[in-house]
Parts: C-alpha cells; structure tokens; sequence
C-alpha cells in the first residue's frame, strides 16, 4: 500500500513539476493561466493529503487486526491446554482396556477346507456285506479370520454308510443318526467334529474355546480323514475321544536354529460318561446285549460330577528338512459317573521321518477305568504304520513314481470282550497303497486281517477309497 | 487310592499347565537365548521351514493353489492345529505369499 501511495505522489510531484515546467515556448504565462494552474495544484495536494490519511487509518486496522489475531491464537492455545488437561484426568479414572481387535475389512477371510472320500469295501468270511459302497463322506472345515489374533474353525463330517458295514472302528466322536435308511441298510450321520475359537494370545500361546480336537497323542489332530492314508481309523483308537467341549492353552518355542521346537497344551473338557449313570463297566442295551458302559465320546456332554483335565507336551527335532523326529506325552484324567470313579489315559506317540519317502509314526495308549463291578479295568491298544514312495526309484515307468506303499500293525485290548461276547484282543495286519492321482486326489487300496481272541472268527476285508482334500 | 491317583492326575495336569505358563512368560526363552549365543545363528528361510513342517502330515501344498489372503486364513490355522511356533508360521506364509 505504501508503495502505492508513493508512486502516486512521486507521480503527482512529478507531473506537478512537469506542468510547471510546460510553460509555452514563448515564456510568456498569464494570470488567468496561471491561477488554473495553481487551483490545480491545490486540488493535488488535497487529493495527496486524503491518501496520507487513508493510509494512516489502514496503518491502524493492520495493527487491530493483529492484535484481535494475537487474541485468538491465545485463547486457541488455553482451549488445547484445557482438551489435554480433561483428557490425561479421564484417562486416570477410566479403566485401561484392551485395544479394540479392528482390521480392515479387506483382511477378513472366509473360506473352505476339508475333505471327501468314497469307500468300497469287500468282506470276506461269513459277512452280511461281501462287496459295497460303504461309505460316502463330505467332511468340510469353515475357516473365518476375524482378524490377526481370532480365528474361527468348525469341521463337519457328512456321511451316508452301510449299515451291515462294520463302522465299530470309527473314532469320529459324537455322530448322531439324523435319518435312517431303515431295513435300507444304511444311515445318513451328519457329525460336528470341531467348532473352536482360536485366540493367538501371543508367540508363545493360544486360547482355544469349544467343542476341540483333542491332543490326546496327534492322529485326532493331524492324522485322521483325508490325512490317513489308510482308509480306516487305528484300532486302538476307538478307546480315546477324539474332541471335547471346553477351553484349551497351546503353543510352542522353538529351540536353537533347526526348527526344532517344544511343544505343550492344557485342557479341561466335559469327560467321559457312563450311558446309564452308573459305575458298571457293562450294561445291557436295548436288544440285551452286554455292552460298555463307558462312553468316550461324552467330552461333549457331562453327566458326570465334574470336567476333566489332559494335556500334551512333545518334542520336534528336524536335522534337515524331511528328516525329523517327534515324540509326545499326553493324558486325560476325570470322572466318568456320579459315583467319583476316574477314567484315565495316557498316550504316547511318535513319528520319525528318514528323507521326503519314508516315514513311520505310531501311539500306544493306555486307558484306566474304575468300576464297582470289575475294580480298575485297563483297555489299552497301540499301533505302527510306515509308508514308503516309490519316487525313490526313479523308474521311469507308469503308475510306480505316484505310488505309495503302506503297513500298519495296531492292537486293542479293550478288557471287556470275553464280557460282551466278542474278542477282548484283536490284532491287525494292513498293507496297502496310496496312488497320488494329483497332491490332493489319492486313490486308497489297503488288506486288512484281523485275529481275534476268545474264539472268535478272523476277519479280513479289502477297502479301496478315493479321498480328496481341498 | 482312589483319591491318590485322581490327585496324581490332577498334579500332572498342574504340571503341564505350569510349563505352559513358563513358556508363555519366555522365562524358558531367556535359557534358550543364552544358549544360541554360544553358536553362530543359521536362520532359516520360509522355504526350508515349509519343507520341515508342512509334509510332516500331509502332502505338498503349492503355493498357487491359495491366495494370498487365504494363506494368511490356512496358516492361521496351521499354526494352531500343528503348535508351529509363531516366527516359524510368519516365515513360512511369507515364503507361500510370495511364490503364490
């Protein structure tokens, strides 16, 4: 503005100075011309005179102006001081909280795992099923992260079996008949195997809450379903549950820098039941036949006083990828009936591999059972199953690369069979193979021949199953 | 008796619950610590713990079966269903997310 106002006085000076000096060539002014030149003047010096007094009054709304400024930023700065002030003394009286588990929507996951399988078996002897489609499973597991640090997990397990097929074996806990074929000869089960929440606590821990699989050894956890690669489960166990409705703390450390790690879990599950409520080892079912009384798959329910406890600790030691070896300790202890009386088991369980083509894992478990009837009976069992790829060859044949070889030998004593007019000890030899049609398509073929005790008939029996894990 | 093996198996239960306690403190680490300091450290690679781990159960997963968000879901998951260690699992979904 100053500026301004001085280029138009210097301009007004100048071409005052100008006019004065624009006097015609003759140098003769007369006094009519100059009394205008003087009134022009004057008018000059009034109008210079307006803008000395404008710029004097712009002069003093500039300095109000940032006065009023000063002012504001003043009561701007008491009003921050205030907001901290309030906030640091809500801090202190509000109980500090964990912070909200939000991620971005774009993190959320949803999505489908599982497996399905369909078996033919053919039995031999004195069977009422020679040769069938005994079973048909879908067995999907639903996968939802939450976020980081919750994960929610639930496995089923659809299937449609042939009633005259021999399922006594299967060790997925919990199945309830929801149709039936009737004189069919077939019933449809559909079967929640696991539906837990996971909560990664930290490195070192995770809680896990619902109906779990159970670390009682690892074939529950990682060996069963489209896992095994036998179309059956281990004899043996039938005499462990494989889930259980409660809570759970696992997790791991690793030691040194090979992978190796120590691994441990802790739960409390509804325990084992009696059907009937009492402490009997055997009762008599609804066609009066003597059966157990022990109910493994009652970690889902509780009819008895109180949850049990079990756990599991093991040890992973790799020397080099595909070479490794793992060994665990688990158990469960708890009532079984209203009485007080205690089921007991404990497993342990290990698994060795020696190169990408070989391996051999196995579990002897061994269960206690206090009865008013029996004393402490102990059914108890083990098993051993190795397999063998036949890529170790490198033929350059069909078929032989893909192939896998397979044995397993397992055993249950369950102490009760001479009670209930079946075999107290049975033994089983399977060979059999595996023929990887893809790395999640198998083609499943195994023998099986079972010796029994007690004089009941061996059994023997040809399964073949297509397994698929998605 | 009866007491005394229930309360045995009570103990045991204790015992593991402890353990777990102590590993989840990394009390246990400390121990481990000091020990790896006496040796020059191999760290492995995401591909080496993969090979380890994940064929211990089942067959080979290709990493461009999933993507990368899914694996982020399965080894979630893994890492519960199989007690893999935490750094372990994160190597390991590093290696399937970017090979995927």
């Amino acid at each position: 503005m100053k500026k301004v106002i001085k280029a138009i006085v210097c301009a007004t000076v100048t071409l005052s100075f100008v006019g004065l000096c624009s006097v015609p060539s003759s140098w003769a002014v007369t006094d009519q011309e100059f009394q205008a030149l003087q009134k022009q003047v004057q008018q000059q010096n009034q109008l210079l005179q307006q803008l000395l007094k404008q710029n004097q009054q712009d002069q003093y709304e500039i300095q109000r102006l940032k006065q009023q400024q000063g002012q504001t930023d003043q009561k701007a700065e008491q009003a921050a001081q205030t907001a901290q002030a309030a906030q640091a003394e809500a801090s202190s009286k509000v109980q500090p909280v964990a912070a909200a588990l939000n991620a971005p929507m774009e993190n959320h996951n949803f999505m489908l795992a599982g497996d399905a399988e369909v078996q033919y078996t053919d039995q031999g002897g004195g069977s009422k099923a020679r040769g069938s489609y005994g079973l048909a499973d879908f067995a999907p597991i639903f996968l939802y992260r939450a976020n980081d640090k919750v994960l929610f997990e639930a496995g089923f397990d659809t299937t449609l079996s042939n009633s005259s097929f021999d399922t006594s074996n299967d060790t997925n806990p919990g199945a309830v008949v929801s149709t039936s074929g009737g004189n069919q000869g077939y019933s449809t089960t559909f079967n929640l195997s696991f539906a837990q929440i996971d909560y990664l606590f930290n490195d070192y821990a995770t809680f896990v809450a619902g109906d779990m699989l159970l670390p009682l050894g690892t074939y529950s956890e990682r060996g069963a379903g489209w896992l095994n690669k036998l179309a059956d489960d281990p004899l043996a166990r039938s005499l462990l549950p494989g889930s259980g409705v409660g809570v759970q703390v696992r997790g791991s450390k690793a030691i040194g820098d090979n992978g190796s790690m120590l691994t441990y879990a802790v739960y409390t599950v509804n325990g084992g039941h009696a059907i009937d409520n009492t402490s009997f080892a055997t009762i008599k079912d609804s066609s009066g036949n003597i059966v157990q009384n022990f109910d493994p798959t009652g970690n889902v329910n509780n009819l008895n006083r109180q949850p049990s406890e079990g756990g599991r600790i093991g040890w992973f030691y790799p020397w080099k990828p595909h070479y490794d070896v793992e060994v665990g300790l688990s158990g469960q202890t708890g009532e079984w009936n209203t009485a007080g009386n205690v089921w007991q088991a404990g497993v342990i369980d290990a698994a060795i591999h020696l190169s990408p083509y070989f391996e051999t894992k196995g579990e002897y478990i061994y269960t206690r059972q206090q009865t008013i009837d029996l004393g402490t009976i102990s059914p108890k069992g083990w098993w051993v199953q190795s397999g063998f790829k036949m890529s170790y060859f490198d033929w350059d044949v069909p078929f032989i690369p893909n192939t896998e070889l397979v044995f397993r030998y397992d055993t249950v004593d369950n102490a009760i069979g001479n009670l209930t007019n079946t075999a107290k000890v049975e033994r089983r030899f399977e060979p059999g193979l595996v023929y990887y049609i893809t790395n999640t398509l198998w083609l499943k073929g195994s023998y099986e021949k079972t010796f029994n005790s007690d004089g009941v008939p061996s059994d023997n029996e040809w399964l073949l199953e297509l397994s698929y894990g998605f | 008796m009866k007491e005394t093996k229930y309360a045995l198996g009570r103990l045991c239960f204790a015992l593991a619950l402890s353990i777990g306690v102590v590993l989840s403190c990394g009390s246990g680490g400390v121990v481990w610590a000091q020990a790896q300091k006496e040796k020059p450290v191999k760290v492995l690679t995401g591909e080496e713990l993969y090979a380890i781990n994940c064929s211990r159960c089942h067959t080979e997963r290709y990493p461009t079966e999933r993507t990368s968000a899914q694996w982020k879901t399965i080894l979630m998951h893994m890492r519960v269903r199989a007690n893999l260690p935490a750094d372990q699992a994160k190597k390991i979904l590093k290696y399937m997310q970017e090979n995927n």
